[in-house]
């Protein structure tokens, strides 16, 4: 069909500003200051498997939770009228318009010892660490994405046909059914992009472990940061390990994609 | 069916109060009458402020020029790469979109670092500097795979016989796409607009390494980070709410009674129409109010975040003072480490900047600076010989100190175990949890090398391994590693004690009557930031001017007064407060100081160790 012709400019575009940083990625991890080819890079870059999997590990627990909060969400949402739910888009939309820092701020001062949350658990006799655990940093990270979890969703079960729900509920499907025999097989795109759009960022991310999380809950990214200003090499070869394994997570969320389309 | 509605609504209300939790506590801060986080009453000051601050303005106009821009061209181009991607099946079809997705996938600071790798090497084939443009390519880039994440999905529900359909019936493909296929693929494509429009607004990372000299309002937040974000930025993020709040209740009151999906489609395109107007008057009406200035000579600096007075609380505004005398245009820029700035200068030419001692030592190794001409600097005369060819620059041809400093500890009196004399009591397992710890290697590790006697001046690998096992044995008692966050969690009563820089610790201990100070009874880091001139700026001699003026004794008290740092400026020192001028903790005794040390500039191979040292002691 024409239309494949339509994705030259995007090829061209993705070869000069994705291809050629990545080609200097590469050459930074695999060449040493003097221009030798190494793998000692390569190596160093294992030093950090500890916060390697941590990250991957945080990534995985916010994905699932976002996914677990945003799915009925996004469902009450599409369900609501045209008006409503660019209201509800909208709303969701604007707290991320505010400062990243800021907000991750806030949080701290919200969770802080002494601070609201924590004096009202105290009350009711709760005594939870809020700060600087792993709970904390999840948390950072669901409310950072979020949103890049309910947009896709919403966007397309608001695509699904309501006829479709209701011919389930006339032929007698319970709510809970009509959810899982017609509303989750047609959301399996949504969920892929959302998926997608929480966990790579959330395992590559940084600042928010610095700010929320406590000494032992480094992430990758943190360290990349860190490593980069004095040693390129090794924060390349970091960040292009990080690369290949989440490459690699997206051509299995990818193939159960298709074959769940293809299902269905 | 009530109970169920209950519920939903319930349930909608906990998210969105998580979603606005966070808001509603930084628009409370806007209000507040102290640059802390400790309530020290109501203001409206930080608005008024605000207005008076063109820098944040312009970078305000800048973010959001910017975004706009990026958001429509990705949306476009990842909206026509969907088109393309949607014909292609199997491993062609994947190997498009992990490529595509890479920008996401890849840590921002290796993209922005890589992008500005690129953007130099055609800069100089092409001939164009970085700036405005380069920012705007590498926004469209990374925003255009979140276009094509959101727009895929809505393709693939799409039902396969719509596009061909229109053309059976008559239309162009072109035609087809515009009258039918574009209202199925609306919502996808709207979404990713607004993704791309967030994305870009907050992205500070790949912004500071491909803007070149164009500033925006995340490089200037980030920038305040070592010293403290100002409420101004609070006060304008709640203007920017308010804002969006009215522009939203205003579009979905006026014609809201159309339900039929056809009318509707048309109205929302008009809506969005509306949406769009507003934002380009908004914007429009902000750039001209940042852009009134017309001078004909531009002298660029690049300084750290919040370090020069800039009108606030009786000071003077130096760098409008400046402009106004020499009838010079100031581009200031920021940066937030001393590593950050060497990242930069590599590019880009600038006329002064301010480093710390041992960047000017690495600088003068790598022959980057210009020898200055102290004629054109008489004010040089009130700087005291106590601060003249200090290690960094023996015989004092490139550098003028702007201020100075050491590292202190600051403590909690009603938290802190005992009696706090040295660095010793950060290790003091009392204070188990309590205890904060610098998170940077360079900090950390000289505190370590001083309680193991070592000179940590120009430690050596074995040194840097020995401190390196005495971290590791602190770690257990740290509740975390921090460097800005200090001032909350200082003036929050969060921690007992943590090390710092003087001038920071003078104003926590303002917000909180419970810190005091110690200066380490071992002595301590003594360090220095100076003015310098690169070797390619293209104006020395307004740059001499500018170096000069900031040495006169009146620029150098609002300086002094704001940045909260000690000066080296005699005639300044003299027209300080006496409070401040006989505070130890800024202005210790000379005898104190001669128990300090200066870091010199380590080799390249010696630091990345101590980075790497320092990060496995500090994780595992």
């Amino acid at each position: 069909m024409k239309t494949k012709k339509l994705i030259i400019p995007y090829i061209l575009w993705m070869f000069l500003f994705t291809l050629v940083p990545m080609v200097l990625i590469i050459s930074n991890t695999c060449r040493d200051d003097s221009g030798n080819f190494t793998f000692m890079y390569l190596m160093k870059a294992f030093n950090y498997k500890d916060e390697f999997f941590y990250s991957l590990w945080v990534a995985f627990l916010s994905t699932s939770i976002c996914l677990i909060i945003a799915y009925p969400l996004s469902y009450f949402i599409s369900q609501s009228s045209e008006r409503a739910q660019r209201t509800y888009t909208m709303l969701i939309m604007v707290p991320m318009w505010m400062n990243f820092l800021l907000r991750i701020r806030a949080w701290v001062l919200l969770l802080q010892n002494n601070g609201p949350i924590d004096s009202f658990l105290n009350m009711i006799g709760l005594d939870i660490p809020l700060m600087y655990n792993t709970g904390a940093v999840v948390l950072g990270m669901v409310y950072e994405f979020l949103p890049f979890m309910i947009l896709p969703l919403c966007t397309v079960m608001g695509k699904i046909d309501k006829s479709l729900i209701e011919a389930a509920q006339d032929l007698g499907c319970s709510k809970f059914n009509v959810i899982r025999k017609v509303v989750f097989p047609l959301s399996i795109p949504g969920i892929i992009s959302g998926v997608t759009m929480v966990f790579v960022p959330s395992a590559s991310t940084f600042l928010v472990s610095q700010y929320l999380g406590g000494p032992n809950n480094r992430m990758i990214g943190d360290v990349i940061e860190m490593l980069y200003k004095s040693d390129k090499h090794t924060a390349s070869a970091i960040a292009l390990l990080l690369m290949i394994v989440i490459l690699v997570f997206m051509v299995i969320m990818d193939r159960f994609g298709d074959e769940e389309a293809v299902g269905v | 069916m009530k109970k169920h509605s209950m519920g939903k609504k319930f349930y909608t209300a906990i998210i969105f109060l998580f979603l606005y939790a966070p808001i509603a506590v930084l628009i409370a801060y806007s209000f507040n009458d102290s640059k802390s986080s400790v309530w020290g009453g109501f203001t409206f000051d930080w608005y008024i402020k605000l207005f008076q601050d063109q820098a944040i303005i312009t970078a305000l106009a800048n973010t959001l020029i910017v975004a706009i821009l990026a958001a429509t061209f990705a949306t476009i181009l990842g909206t026509v790469a969907s088109l393309g991607l949607y014909n292609f099946r199997g491993a062609k079809r994947r190997a498009l979109q992990l490529v595509s997705n890479i920008p996401i996938i890849n840590p921002e600071i290796v993209t922005g670092m890589s992008l500005m790798l690129l953007f130099v090497f055609l800069g100089q084939v092409l001939h164009f500097e970085n700036g405005f443009g380069t920012l705007l390519l590498s926004h469209i880039g990374f925003c255009t795979p979140y276009v094509i994440l959101s727009v895929t999905p809505k393709l693939r529900q799409m039902d396969k016989n719509l596009f061909e359909a229109a053309q059976d019936l008559g239309c162009t493909p072109f035609q087809s796409f515009f009258r039918v296929v574009i209202y199925e693929l609306l919502p996808g494509i709207v979404s990713g607009f607004l993704i791309s429009f967030t994305y870009s607004l907050d992205d500070f990372i790949i912004s500071f390494f491909t803007s070149g000299k164009f500033q925006t309002l995340p490089i200037e937040i980030y920038t305040m980070l070592k010293k403290r974000v100002s409420p101004k930025i609070n006060a304008l993020s709640t203007i920017l709410f308010v804002v969006i709040f009215a522009v939203l209740i205003i579009t979905n009151l006026s014609g809201s009674k159309k339900s039929n999906a056809k009318e509707s489609n048309s109205a929302s395109g008009k809506k969005m129409l509306c949406l769009a107007l507003a934002l380009i008057i908004l914007v429009g009406g902000i750039v001209g109010y940042s852009r009134c200035s017309t001078y004909t000579t531009v002298l660029n600096v690049f300084n750290w975040g919040e370090n020069i007075a800039n009108g606030e609380d009786g000071t003077m505004d130096v760098i409008a003072e400046f402009e106004k005398k020499y009838n010079v245009k100031v581009n200031y820029n920021e940066y937030e480490s001393n590593e950050e700035m060497y990242a930069k200068i590599q590019n880009e030419s600038y006329d002064v900047i301010i480093p710390s001692d041992y960047m000017i030592g690495k600088l003068i190794a790598e022959d980057m600076l210009m020898p200055l001409d102290f004629e054109n600097i008489p004010n040089y005369q009130y700087i005291s010989e106590e601060y003249k060819n200090l290690p960094y620059d023996p015989d004092n041809t490139y550098s003028v100190p702007y201020t100075w400093g050491v590292v202190a500890l600051c403590y909690n009196e009603n938290m802190v175990d005992g009696e706090v004399t040295g660095f010793d009591s950060l290790w003091n397992e009392n204070d188990k949890g309590e205890i904060l710890m610098f998170n940077n290697s360079r900090d950390a590790l000289a505190i370590a090398m001083q309680m193991l006697g070592i000179d940590p001046s120009n430690p050596s690998k074995e040194d840097i391994d020995k401190a390196c096992e005495l971290l590791k044995e602190q770690k257990p008692l740290i509740q975390n590693y921090v460097m800005d966050q200090v001032y909350d969690m200082m003036e929050c009563d969060q921690s007992a004690i943590a090390p710092y820089y003087a001038g920071d610790i003078y104003y926590m201990m303002d917000n909180n009557d419970a810190l005091n100070y110690c200066l380490p009874e071992e002595g301590t880091n003594f360090f220095v930031d100076a003015m310098c001139i690169p070797k390619n700026a293209e104006n020395p001699e307004m740059a001499e001017l500018f170096i000069n003026f900031m040495l006169e004794p009146e620029v150098g008290v609002s300086n002094s007064e704001y940045i909260g740092y000690a000066s080296p400026n005699s005639a300044t020192v003299a027209l300080l407060d006496e409070e401040v001028r006989n505070n130890k903790l800024i202005y210790p005794d000379k005898e104190y100081l001669d128990k300090c040390y200066m870091y010199v500039n380590t080799p390249a191979d010696i630091y990345n160790y101590m980075q790497e040292k320092f990060i496995e002691a500090s994780t595992s």
